[in-house]
């Protein structure tokens, strides 16, 4: 066995706001280390599921291993921990971030610093990560590196001025990056022999080994037939395998030791066994404590999924279920609603993660679903003292029983260009914000603080943000905990029957715009019938807004001669497929898709 | 041979115009003389090879349709070659030129004498005049060559030739078209006394210029908002009650939700499609809709569409590219078998077209079975919401509301 001596280990991340192209920087450090030629290199290696790739962004922490010769001569190995990178993912993030000694930050030469980039830097010198920074995009016309880095040593206050100006995208100056890593990251610490203590960052399900561990190991070390205890959970197993990320594939060795990152994996069947920010210590030899910063991720957003044809229920439950594997953060019970049939209430760390969930389930799984309006966790407190934690709208306890009602509060940090200023605070005002601050990072640019309730954001925030700054404005957030709120349920009535799946909880001085808004989104969603269809907007007994579905009095397919046959029977067809997918509500058939315009309401 | 034959309808396609009307979404196109000549060479091989003795034996041809495009585009030379090809049919078919339906569309912008007496003299018995609109500024909007005086020239020359059997089509829901140009329009032709009108709804289809200029209003109506350009829903719909009304005054009772003739003067050729008769198509992109067996002449047993029970029908079309079709390419394309649930749906949805309904005894004949067995849930449903009735002698039709509604009624018709 070769001893890997621990100086000669660099542990680090890349940070950066969302498209300053951490991604393809990644890609260009495993080319340029030789790990794979430019050939096999399918465009951004980190970025695996091709749900990822799509969008450009990083839903897993990924990780690899590569092996890059310096200047020095010396051969170093670089662990290449790929962070999430959104605000949904916040925890995976700070997680990934303390499993490593450095990290990159990569800063758009032409955009400079947004939200993220603070909140992900702040994030990484929260964890003691030694920090340098890379400009990135020099290749673009409207680059000004020299203003940038000035601004990083201003606003985060980092040296930048040797920092490599480089173009991921072209290959430029990646050298550069690749012996600056070498010089300014750490390399790590740790004691061989001390018991073992080491990180969990991240896990994944594999049908013939069960979970891998993905972890780092900060003392000790770790091998086959370790006997070992995840401290968090309790839960203990016999190692089975350890070793190292390869590209796209686990590369076994015979020992993990202090200062290295690697997988560990023990016939481990659940994934909610090894949860991320748990540490692994040996049974018989425990370390002392365990490492500092765990806690269990709670679900922020809820919304009920159903599958569309009823009789797919049990494959929903079953890719929910192979999807949880995965993904501890999901969380799934099954509700039945009126109008919907059979599903699951579904828990997600944000609206992102809900959307990928379902994308997911909708093409590697093949089911068509029906999503409700994703809601918040609200907390109710009964007269007679009770407390239920909220889910799902139609829980609502009768108002008569209700005391009062909290709703989750985030703080939020928008950055913009000072022209966008008002009509950002506009946009915070109008969606109920709290104005904490504001400072100038420069000139023309800012730092605004707001307090926000997390129902308001949830929707389409983040589109109204980039709308009505045209793209320059970028946003990030974290959770603050409840406060007390006027909220009130409001329920649809189609044809003067309640729609289960239609009601939500909203802030009650939004009540009549937001039922007003939805019932004329319906109007447009349900095709006429041959009579006349009310939609109603109600809160208890009383109805707020109103619109009709007038009735359909002509509905004729023109002409119908002999070539044309074959086109009419089509029509015909296409027609009665899409009723298919209409779900029954008393007289009236409701398009699946009438069920999500509630997420869009604010589009026109 | 003394047993029956059975009805056989032959279309045959001229896809060419002098130009392109801007809602037009049918297999047509502009082309050079020469393309012309070669198109007329090719047909008359596809009617050699298609209409051939073994044909005789099975069938009676009882209609043909010549259809575009235009027909009419056609120079004299190339008519008369048509003529030729079209006799080369009523000999081999042995068709009573006088009993038959021989159809020819037009456009009223290119007859004149020469053509018209042509037209007469190789057997053209019923005329079919495009003419849309009587307002020159909606005919413009369409991308119509003609004007509404061209149209009462060639109506006029027609009838002095003595075409007693003349369809003049009309639309409703055009472009700048309000209740009242749509009002004169139909009492315009209606006063001339064709036999027969067609009178259609535009509807905006894909990949036309209409579609581009219009998809966006036509989707502002359906959402029951003002358009602009199209009338709107309402305007519409009284359009279209106003058809039947204005046409029942001048004498024109409706047989087809779209068709109104003068007593007799009903097209065999139309009411064949809506009756699941069987016809050949000639010419690019033509259609055929034929019993599978016909090839099978040696076959006694051989099945018909109409009293055998046929299990296996198939609908074909010729290829729909001209340069395939230049080079002989007579192949069947886009074949679909129908099978016996496919042929009952289409009885029922083209057979509902017709005013006077289906009939329960010819369902029971083709199908060998009773037709509330298979269609007892959806003929009881859209009885009760008053949309069909049960008539007299075993007739099931469309109530007024029901023909309003049709395309609701007909979905219903279907298996899956």
């Amino acid at each position: 066995m070769i001893e890997i001596n621990q100086k000669q280990i660099r542990n680090f991340c890349i940070i950066a706001h969302i498209d300053h192209g951490k991604s393809t920087l990644a890609d260009r450090i495993i080319e340029k280390t030789g790990l794979l030629t430019s050939r096999e290199m399918q465009s951004q290696v980190l970025d695996n599921m091709d749900l990822e790739r799509e969008r450009g962004i990083t839903i897993k922490a990924q990780t690899v291993r590569i092996v890059y010769k310096a200047k020095d001569g010396q051969e170093y190995i670089f662990n290449l921990i790929d962070t999430p990178g959104h605000v949904d993912f916040n925890y995976e993030v700070s997680r990934s971030l303390a499993a490593c000694d450095g990290a990159i930050l990569v800063v758009d030469a032409a955009q400079g610093i947004e939200a993220q980039t603070l909140a992900n830097v702040y994030l990484a010198l929260d964890h003691d990560l030694d920090v340098f920074p890379v400009i990135n995009k020099i290749d673009l016309p409207s680059a000004q590196p020299q203003r940038v880095i000035d601004e990083i040593e201003d606003v985060i206050g980092i040296e930048a001025q040797d920092a490599p100006q480089i173009s991921a995208k072209n290959g430029i100056n990646i050298e550069e990056v690749l012996e600056q890593i070498v010089e300014k990251i750490p390399a790590p610490n740790g004691d061989r022999n001390a018991p073992l203590k080491a990180l969990i960052f991240d896990s994944v399900y594999d049908a013939y080994k069960g979970v891998i561990i993905f972890c780092r190991i900060k003392e000790g070390h770790v091998k086959k037939g370790t006997a070992i205890k995840l401290m968090a959970t309790k839960a203990e197993f016999e190692v089975v395998e350890v070793g190292y990320f390869g590209a796209g594939q686990f590369l076994p060795c015979d020992e993990l030791s202090a200062g290295m990152v690697g997988y560990i994996t023990a016939s481990i069947k659940n994934v909610a066994d090894t949860r991320v920010g748990d540490t692994v210590t040996e049974r018989d030899n425990p370390c002392a404590e365990p490492l500092p910063g765990y806690k269990k991720v709670n679900p922020m957003v809820y919304c009920g999924l159903y599958p569309a044809d009823g009789a797919k229920y049990q494959d929903l439950r079953e890719a929910l279920e192979k999807l949880q594997l995965n993904d501890a953060a999901l969380q799934f019970e099954p509700e039945t609603s009126i109008a919907l049939g059979f599903g699951f209430r579904c828990g997600f760390l944000g609206l992102l993660h809900l959307e990928i969930i379902q994308e997911r389930l909708e093409r590697e799984y093949n089911l068509d679903l029906v999503t409700t309006a994703p809601g918040v966790v609200y907390r109710v407190y009964k007269t007679n003292g009770d407390m239920i934690e909220l889910t799902n709208p139609s829980n609502l306890p009768d108002p008569s029983e209700i005391d009062y009602m909290e709703e989750p509060m985030v703080s939020a940090e928008i950055m913009v260009t000072s022209e966008y200023i008002g009509s950002i605070m506009d946009l915070c005002q109008e969606r109920r914000g709290i104005y904490i601050s504001m400072e100038y990072m420069e000139e023309t640019r800012a730092l605004i603080k707001y307090d926000l309730p997390l129902n308001e954001i949830i929707y389409d925030f983040f589109d109204a943000l980039k709308s009505r700054s045209r793209g320059y404005a970028s946003f990030d957030y974290e959770m603050k905990g409840y406060e007390r709120s006027e909220l009130v349920k409001l329920d649809i009535l189609i044809n003067k029957e309640e729609v289960d799946a239609l009601s939500f909880i909203v802030f009650s001085d939004s009540a009549y715009d937001r039922g007003r808004k939805m019932c004329e989104k319906l109007k447009n969603e349900i095709p006429r019938h041959l009579f006349e269809i009310p939609i109603q907007a109600a809160i208890g007994s009383k109805v707020i807004a109103r619109e009709t579905v007038k009735a359909m009095r002509k509905d004729v397919l023109a002409k119908c001669y002999g070539g044309d046959i074959t086109r009419k029977r089509k029509l015909l067809e296409k027609q009665k497929e899409g009723k298919k997918r209409m779900r029954q509500i008393g007289s009236v058939e409701i398009p699946q898709k009438a069920f999500m315009s509630v997420l869009k309401l604010d589009d026109e | 041979m003394t047993e029956k034959r059975h009805p056989l309808g032959i279309y045959i396609h001229i896809p060419f115009c002098i130009k392109k009307c801007a809602y037009c979404d049918f297999l047509s196109m502009q082309a050079d003389k020469q393309v012309i000549d070669k198109y007329i060479v090719s047909l008359e091989k596809d009617i050699d090879k298609t209409v051939t003795a073994d044909l005789l034996n099975q069938y009676e041809v009882n209609t043909v349709f010549i259809g575009g495009g235009t027909p009419s585009s056609l120079s004299e030379k190339q008519l008369q070659r048509l003529g030729y090809a079209l006799q080369s049919i009523f000999q081999k078919m042995k068709v009573d030129r006088h009993g038959a339906e021989i159809t020819m569309e037009c456009n009223p912008g290119t007859l004149n004498n020469d053509k018209v007496k042509i037209m007469k003299e190789y057997g053209i018995n019923r005329i079919s005049l495009g003419l849309q609109s009587a307002d020159n500024r909606e005919l413009e909007l369409l991308g119509r060559i003609h004007k509404y005086s061209d149209f009462v020239y060639c109506y006029e020359l027609l009838r002095r030739h003595g075409f007693d059997n003349i369809n003049v089509d009309v639309m409703s829901a055009l472009p700048m078209q309000t209740i009242e140009t749509y009002e004169k329009t139909l009492i315009s032709v209606a006063q001339l006394n064709p036999e027969h009108i067609s009178a259609y709804s535009l509807i905006v289809e894909e990949d036309t210029p209409f579609f581009e200029r219009y998809s966006q209003d036509d989707m502002l109506r359906s959402s029951g908002k003002p358009p602009f350009f199209l009338p709107d829903e309402e305007s519409e719909r009284i359009m279209y009650e106003q058809t039947e009304e204005i046409l029942n005054r001048y004498g024109y009772h409706r047989y087809e939700i779209s068709n109104y003739a003068k007593k007799g003067y009903e097209s065999v050729h139309n009411i064949g499609y809506w009756r699941g008769r069987e016809y050949i198509g000639i010419g690019l992109g033509a259609s055929s809709y034929i019993c599978r067996h016909i090839v099978d002449v040696d076959n006694n047993n051989s099945c018909s569409i109409d009293s055998g029970r046929c299990t296996t029908v198939r609908r074909f079309n010729r290829t729909r590219d001209l340069n395939k079709y230049l080079t002989n390419d007579f192949g069947e394309y886009e074949t679909e078998n129908l099978d016996i649930n496919m042929q009952m749906e289409e009885f029922m949805f083209l057979g509902l077209r017709m005013i006077e309904g289906v009939s329960i005894n010819e369902f029971a004949d083709r199908f060998g079975t009773d037709i509330y067995k298979i269609y007892s849930e959806p003929i009881a449903r859209f009885e009760r919401l008053g949309l069909l009735e049960s008539a007299s002698e075993g007739i099931i039709r469309l109530t007024k509301k029901g023909i309003d509604v049709s395309n609701y009624v007909f979905e219903g018709f279907l298996f899956s």
